[in-house]
């Protein structure tokens, strides 16, 4: 059984929340007029950065309940990590999307179509996300042990 | 040979029908309970010289007797009176299942806990003291693995040594007085303390229950009884507030007492159920994370199903210029590429999003997440006047209102169940998908995910404030709480999913295949003819002609009721036979626009026919007004003509309002 130990869950909640904090914010000021780029730039839907802030709430939760010594932060590390990878799922299924109306349909709205212009602040986020899902990957399997 | 009745009881899915098979093997037979659909299972095993005929009673979490289930289960414990009942116990959710039990032990049954699932509960972390739990509750506890069939042997040994056994009481320190004073009354009556368990009565008439007080009414004591229960309720009503919750808290305190001794937790263990309902079921997360990904439903539905909507698209296009260019005849070109080719394809081509629309609420539900929906927003629900059991139907109304509608007769108490009906319609169906598609496409391109889930989240708050207010006006009184099952989270069967997914995108198809079909045809008509006789199909595309057409008449005469929010009298024409279905608006829009073959959402953006508020007011308006003549017919059936008229007089005025609020704050902030 795999094991993960709690310094290591106050450490990944702690760097995944803030990342998705600030992304999360600048997607929302986007939508208010303020852009900042940072990497990316923002896409300005106000939702986008609705889900990257709650996102970023799962994981300062996660943050809070093992700074208190609680296992169940580990949880929130969990499906943190889990809503952000589905995010980016979802990021590379409109990237495919987008490739067929570019590539196979010639679309008049896709003309000049790259796969960089769908390289998002939620895909990136999600592709990094994996680093705080590996430690916990194997919950499903079996039930997991937490040294404190 | 000597022939005993027992019965098997327990929560739902603790392994109950494991065990009913594993004991009766192939000796079984179904049948009814009486006056109810619900199936009644009996089964047969030999011990030695013993026959026993062995009755599976339906899961229940309690023995309250507020729902059918719970009333078989209990009835037949009372008035058949097996001589032992095995009450099947999750070792791995101990603190649950004992509320069973303890119920069991006041009702004088001859329990024996079979402990099952002890695997699952030591993959927890959890190890229990057999002996000492046997101890404390006073019956035998058979630790059983029935999946696996270990623990079976010892079941039926200890069943058949219990055949005599005195059952055990239990007692509840802080209403024990009161108990025994009922009791003493209640046994003054002896064909009362014959037929039933007299202490068990007493604590059924604190916690004011119907069964209870009906059996009363008939006895010879009754009113001594009653005067006594009076008596006792003045004193309880100075300690407690709700004494039926003083003592289920009560019950639940001596479960407490009973698992901290018992149970010991070798390690710190989290599982991946736990972990997951940890923070989707979270007090304040769980809300955010619903919208999140909902929110994400639709992007997924609107983005990734877009080339395929535009394959299908160029196809209805193609096959409208090949045969209208084939056909000589002008009516019969004009009405197979205008009016069957060009409405069907403007429906179809939102095929792939209903697709993807369920195929995405197929995979939450598949994986479980669709029930801690439900648990999150049942709070919501209640706090505004909605039963905790009306979350289910309004979620399955986000796939069509006529199954949820009709999903409503779970619910028990009347009132519940006409507030539940009458505010689903508002719950946004797969039909309205397309309309907002088209009007998010033409109207806020790049931000349809956005929009569409407003829509979507703008029904659910529209479903909530009703509710309240409906509450507050027509149906006084509070919602009761209920409990509910969480199951396990699944990993996604795809080939259940799927299935899922097509059998409801079938239904729209053969919807698009008769009522559209039938509609699209019917607006294509009333186009091209006009009070004057036939137009020819030149009407679809010269504004003169088709103002000369009945389908003009028709939106002339309603447009004055439309223009205080903008739309012309095409988009009254739309909502018009938007009556018979929602997705007939989009078709009867491309019949309209005579643009079967462009694209119809570019075309009515550059038709100047709306503004992006009052599109959005018309994609509100169509998420409100009159659900479809199906949907108005199941209101009929299960409540009446009365309610039926009652919906659609309410949503009109409701969509009306909505509509023009959103033109007028609109207007005045751009």
């Amino acid at each position: 059984m795999r094991g993960i130990r709690l310094e290591q869950v106050k450490l990944l909640t702690a760097l995944f929340g803030f990342l998705y904090f600030i992304y999360g914010t600048t997607e929302a000021l986007s939508y208010f007029g303020r852009e900042i780029t940072l990497v990316v730039p923002p896409t300005g839907d106000l939702f986008v950065g609705f889900v990257l802030l709650t996102i970023s709430a799962v994981y300062f939760t996660g943050l809070k309940k093992s700074l208190e010594g609680s296992i169940r932060g580990t949880s929130y590390l969990y499906v943190g990590a889990l809503l952000g990878m589905g995010f980016a799922v979802l990021a590379l299924l409109v990237m495919g999307a987008d490739a067929i109306e570019a590539c196979l349909l010639h679309s008049e709205d896709f003309i000049g179509w790259s796969p960089l212009d769908d390289i998002t602040s939620y895909l990136i986020l999600g592709l990094l996300s994996i680093i705080a899902y590996l430690p916990v990957k194997d919950v499903s399997k079996e039930p997991l042990k937490v040294n404190t | 040979m000597r022939e005993v009745t027992i019965a098997l009881i327990g929560n739902p899915n603790v392994g109950k029908t494991t065990v009913f098979n594993a004991l009766t093997g192939l000796k079984q037979h179904v049948g009814n309970w009486p006056g109810v659909t619900i199936e009644k299972k009996e089964g047969e095993f030999e011990w030695r010289s013993i026959k026993f005929r062995v009755v599976d009673l339906p899961g229940v979490y309690g023995l309250t007797a507020y729902s059918i289930d719970e009333k078989i289960a209990r009835n037949f414990i009372v008035q058949e009176k097996p001589r032992v009942v095995v009450d099947i116990v999750d070792a791995s959710n101990l603190e649950r299942n004992l509320y069973l039990t303890l119920q069991l032990l006041e009702i004088g049954a001859n329990v024996i806990v079979a402990l099952n699932k002890v695997d699952l509960a030591e993959e927890k972390g959890y190890e229990i003291n057999v002996k000492k739990l046997e101890e404390i509750l006073g019956v035998p506890v058979v630790p059983m693995i029935a999946s696996e069939g270990k623990g079976l042997k010892e079941l039926e040994e200890r069943i058949a040594k219990s055949l005599d056994r005195e059952p055990r009481r239990i007692e509840y320190p802080n209403f024990e007085a009161y108990i025994e004073r009922l009791t003493r009354v209640i046994e003054k009556d002896e064909m009362l303390s014959r037929t039933y368990n007299s202490r068990w009565l007493a604590i059924k008439l604190l916690e004011r229950d119907e069964d209870a007080r009906g059996i009363i009414e008939k006895s010879r004591k009754r009113d001594d009884i009653l005067k006594e229960l009076i008596d006792i309720f003045n004193s309880l009503h100075r300690k407690y507030e709700d004494v039926e919750l003083a003592l289920a808290d009560e019950r639940y305190r001596i479960i407490g007492n009973i698992v901290e001794r018992v149970l010991v937790k070798k390690e710190e263990r989290i599982t991946f159920t736990e972990m997951l309902d940890e923070v989707l079921t979270h007090k304040y997360l769980g809300i955010p994370i619903f919208i999140s990904l909902m929110w994400m439903v639709f992007k997924f539905t609107f983005d990734v199903s877009a080339p395929f909507s535009d394959i299908i698209d160029w196809f209805f296009g193609w096959l409208g210029d090949a045969v209208g260019s084939h056909i000589a005849n002008d009516a019969l070109a004009s009405f197979l590429r205008d009016g069957i080719i060009a409405g069907l394809g403007s429906v179809l081509v939102f095929l792939p999003p209903i697709a993807f629309l369920f195929l995405a609420f197929s995979w939450l539900e598949d994986s479980g997440y669709m029930a801690r929906a439900a648990f999150v927003m049942d709070r919501v629900m209640h706090r505004f006047g909605l039963h905790g059991k009306s979350v289910i139907p309004m979620i399955m109304g986000f796939g069509c209102n006529v199954p949820a509608i009709m999903a409503t007769r779970t619910l028990e108490d009347e009132k519940d169940r006409l507030l539940t009906i009458l505010v689903n319609p508002l719950m946004s169906c797969g039909a309205r998908l397309p309309v907002y598609a088209l009007f998010a496409g033409a109207f806020f391109a790049g931000s349809e995910g956005t929009v569409i889930t407003s829509m979507y989240l703008l029904g659910i708050a529209l479903a909530l404030v009703i509710a309240w207010l409906f509450r507050k006006l027509l149906f006084k009184g509070e919602p009761s709480y209920f409990v509910m099952e969480l199951p396990p989270y699944n990993r996604p069967n795809w080939g259940a999913i799927l299935g899922n997914a097509w059998t409801r995108t079938e239904k729209f198809l053969r919807k698009a295949g008769t009522i559209i079909f039938a509609g699209v045809v019917m607006v294509w008509i009333l186009s091209v003819m006009g009070p004057g006789g036939y137009l020819g199909s030149e009407a679809l595309e010269n504004g003169e002609l088709l103002a000369r057409s009945w389908v003009a008449v028709i939106g002339h005469a309603l447009q004055p009721v439309f223009s205080p929010m903008g739309w012309d009298w095409k988009a009254g024409v739309a909502l018009f036979f938007g009556f018979i279905a929602k997705e007939i608006v989009v078709g009867t829009l491309g019949v309209l626009y005579g643009v079967g073959e462009e694209n119809l959402a570019q075309t009515i953006a550059a038709s100047g026919a709306f503004t992006p508020i009052t599109a959005y007011a018309f994609m509100t308006f169509v998420l409100i007004y009159v659900p479809c003549l199906a949907t108005i017919g199941v209101i009929k059936q299960e409540a009446g003509w009365k309610w039926a008229l009652f919906a659609v007089v309410y949503e009109l005025v409701l969509a009306y309002a909505v509509a023009l609020m959103i033109v007028g704050i609109g207007g005045a902030l751009i």
